[in-house]
């Protein structure tokens, strides 16, 4: 027994072991395998993989240069990221800011704003394809208003407002947690001496509570970004992406890549793009804030 | 001149006033301390003085002029906060230009005042450091420096010795005295330490559930208490007070607490002082003006109950049923335990009536011996 326990770092590796290679072959092979399969030109119903021809850059030529469908879902997504987030962002600071007074009810409507956001994204998505649909709830609120029924999915702007709205009404919710939060943690004394030095509330706001909260904006931007850029679910149940390719995003186009049209190697060179963008993406929103963040505390 | 008068501040929720009908007047250009425990609403007084916070009743005049009414930013008081308060995310210079800045100062005046604050407290080697990475007392010297920029009279300090190294304390002390020198300000401030505030105030305002005991200047309030509830706030360890009444006992004088006698120096009482149960009285003794002794009859005789070494002596408690007071010994010689007796002079004896307040005059003649 001394003895092992005389031995307990080596031995505490050799039994991450099993883990090391389920994760291998869980996280990192298909990972390899895909960055190789988006250098060759396979498609699973020619021949196998081993089979297909290396095409190097190709893939990657293509996507960037001639494929106007993926660029335009890409340049579509990112639209969608910049709309979606900036009004999550205004809607939950003006949510967060209301949470800060006392009023009545605020538990209850505490739970309640924060709901949204654990509804499954495919009942979300099917829920706002129910409520916009031609004889939908929606356009009989607008009727019951005097006003004409819209055809959200047939008309290429509509049906991307549509999108947005639904994504608003289910992300809002963890803007309004994440900023509340940040909020909270904001110390009074400061905002206090502010007010003493003669700033006004809006000074106080702009000088001391957002350079305070600024890496908690970060973070939930980052959260949000990564999450739009990905956003599948809503999208397919709403729309297909279409009318025609108006609300395709890149997954969706990925996904239509791959088992739709079954070109699964270029569908890996354009989710390796993704990725790319992504990464570059994060780190550029992180600048601003990483000493911040990183910065130890005594 | 502020005048505080019958300043009341009462938070809803609470059934007792956390200020309540406070008067005190503070003249120009001195230090006074609020000096309180915890909770005894010192800190709701600065609120309401710098304008945070809204007197419920009662009013605040300075120089015979109300400012309740007047905005938070057009008073002329600055506030130094217990924690400082600093603005983590600007460096030095952005804190002490931020009174400046919000109030659209042009940007030359903006510099050269802060460069003459900086210069005057020492910041201007650490001016573009920023202000997350300073210690406790650069921070404070931020604070202090961000509040005088803007030129207040009157400076409000909320524990301002409180957060800092022994060191820097005594540091800070001196730089307090030189600004009420150099700049002529008045200077109000808040502590429970009573060192901190014997250390840095010209007059005391001993407070208490919301309203002044007493105020006194610094250099006679030890030796005049005028309650009872400052004798026992004040000193280190506080007066020891006994609870009782006096009697006369086989020809000598006793003041009886409880079951137990306490045997007194005195020859006999004033007029003025009443023996027996009837006649409550509180009396007084300061724990380093009991004197060890081997004498057969002593003042008192109790087993020691508790010892706290300070290094230079022990507090030492002594117990007789529920009776117990504290002395002083400088040698460090008694253990837990042991029986000890103690003997007093008579003149130090403070004597004060049932409501607490203390009875001034000749009140014992003291035995020749």
């Amino acid at each position: 027994m001394a003895e092992a326990y005389g031995k307990p770092p080596n031995q505490g590796r050799i039994l991450t072991i099993p883990g090391q290679i389920v994760s291998l072959l869980v996280l990192v092979t298909p990972l390899v395998v895909a960055l190789y399969m988006s250098f060759t030109d396979w498609s699973p119903t020619r021949s196998g993989l081993k089979d297909a021809s290396f095409v190097g850059l190709e893939n990657y030529q293509e996507l960037l240069i001639y494929d106007h469908r993926f660029l335009q879902a890409v340049g579509r997504t990112a639209l969608l990221a910049v709309i979606c987030l900036s009004l999550e962002f205004v809607l939950g600071l003006g949510l967060a800011t209301l949470f800060l007074r006392t009023f009545r009810g605020k538990r209850f409507f505490f739970s309640a704003f924060l709901t949204p956001m654990m509804v499954l994204p495919v009942v979300v998505g099917y829920t706002f394809w129910m409520l916009f649909q031609s004889n939908g709830p929606v356009n009989q609120v607008l009727a019951l208003l005097g006003l004409q029924g819209l055809e959200w999915f047939r008309d290429s702007t509509l049906a991307f407002v549509a999108v947005v709205l639904t994504e608003v009404w289910h992300w809002t919710p963890l803007f309004f947690l994440i900023l509340f939060s940040g909020l909270n943690a904001v110390p009074e004394n400061p905002i206090r001496a502010a007010v003493i030095l003669g700033a006004s509330p809006r000074q106080v706001f702009w000088k001391v509570v957002f350079p305070a909260i600024k890496p908690v904006i970060i973070v939930a931007f980052v959260i949000r970004a990564m999450e739009v850029i990905k956003i599948f679910d809503e999208v397919f149940l709403l729309t297909r992406g279409g009318p025609g390719s108006a609300t395709e995003t890149i997954s969706l186009y990925i996904y239509k890549l791959a088992f739709n049209d079954f070109q699964l190697a270029y569908g890996a060179a354009a989710a390796f793009l993704v990725l790319a963008g992504s990464l570059v993406m994060v780190h550029l929103l992180l600048i601003p804030v990483r000493d911040q963040l990183l910065e130890r505390r005594d | 001149m502020i005048e505080l008068i019958e300043l009341t501040k009462e938070y809803p929720g609470s059934s007792q006033p956390a200020v309540d009908r406070l008067n005190l007047t503070i003249f120009k250009g001195e230090t006074i301390a609020l000096l309180g425990p915890s909770g005894c609403g010192k800190t709701s007084v600065l609120s309401m003085i710098v304008g945070l916070e809204k007197p419920t009743a009662g009013d605040i005049q300075i120089d015979g002029q109300s400012i309740v009414k007047v905005p938070v930013e057009k008073r002329g008081i600055g506030l130094v906060f217990q924690d400082y308060a600093i603005f983590t995310s600007m460096t030095v210079r952005g804190n002490l230009a931020f009174g400046l800045t919000v109030r659209k100062t042009p940007k030359s005046e903006i510099a050269s005042k802060v460069n003459d604050t900086a210069s005057f407290l020492g910041l201007t080697p650490i001016l573009d450091v920023k202000a997350s990475r300073l210690s406790g007392s650069e921070l404070q010297r931020v604070a202090l420096g961000r509040t005088l920029v803007t030129r207040p009279s009157i400076l409000l300090l909320d524990e301002p010795l409180s957060n800092l190294e022994p060191e820097a304390r005594l540091a800070t002390r001196q730089e307090l005295r030189r600004l009420r020198q150099e700049l002529g300000l008045t200077i109000i401030y808040v502590t429970h330490d009573q060192v901190e505030a014997l250390s840095l105030a010209d007059r005391l305002a001993i407070m208490s559930f919301g309203r002044i005991l007493q105020v006194e200047k610094t250099s006679v309030i030890l030796e005049k208490p005028k309650l009872v509830q400052v004798a026992q706030f004040l000193g280190s360890p506080p007066m020891n007070i006994f609870q009782g009444f006096f009697h006369q006992d086989n020809g000598y004088l006793a003041f009886r607490q409880g079951a137990v006698d306490l045997r007194l120096p005195f020859k006999s009482l004033s007029p003025k002082v009443e023996l027996g149960s009837a006649r409550f009285y509180h009396l007084g003794l300061r724990p380093e003006d009991l004197d060890f002794t081997e004498e057969s009859e002593p003042f008192f005789r109790g087993q020691v109950s508790g010892l706290e070494n300070r290094g230079f002596d022990s507090v030492v408690s002594l117990a007789n049923g529920n009776l117990e007071m504290k002395a002083l010994d400088p040698q460090n010689v008694f253990t837990w335990g042991e029986t000890v007796a103690v003997k007093a002079k008579a003149e130090s004896f403070f004597l004060f009536d049932k409501s607490g307040r203390l009875m001034e005059g000749q009140l014992f003649e003291a035995n020749h011996d």
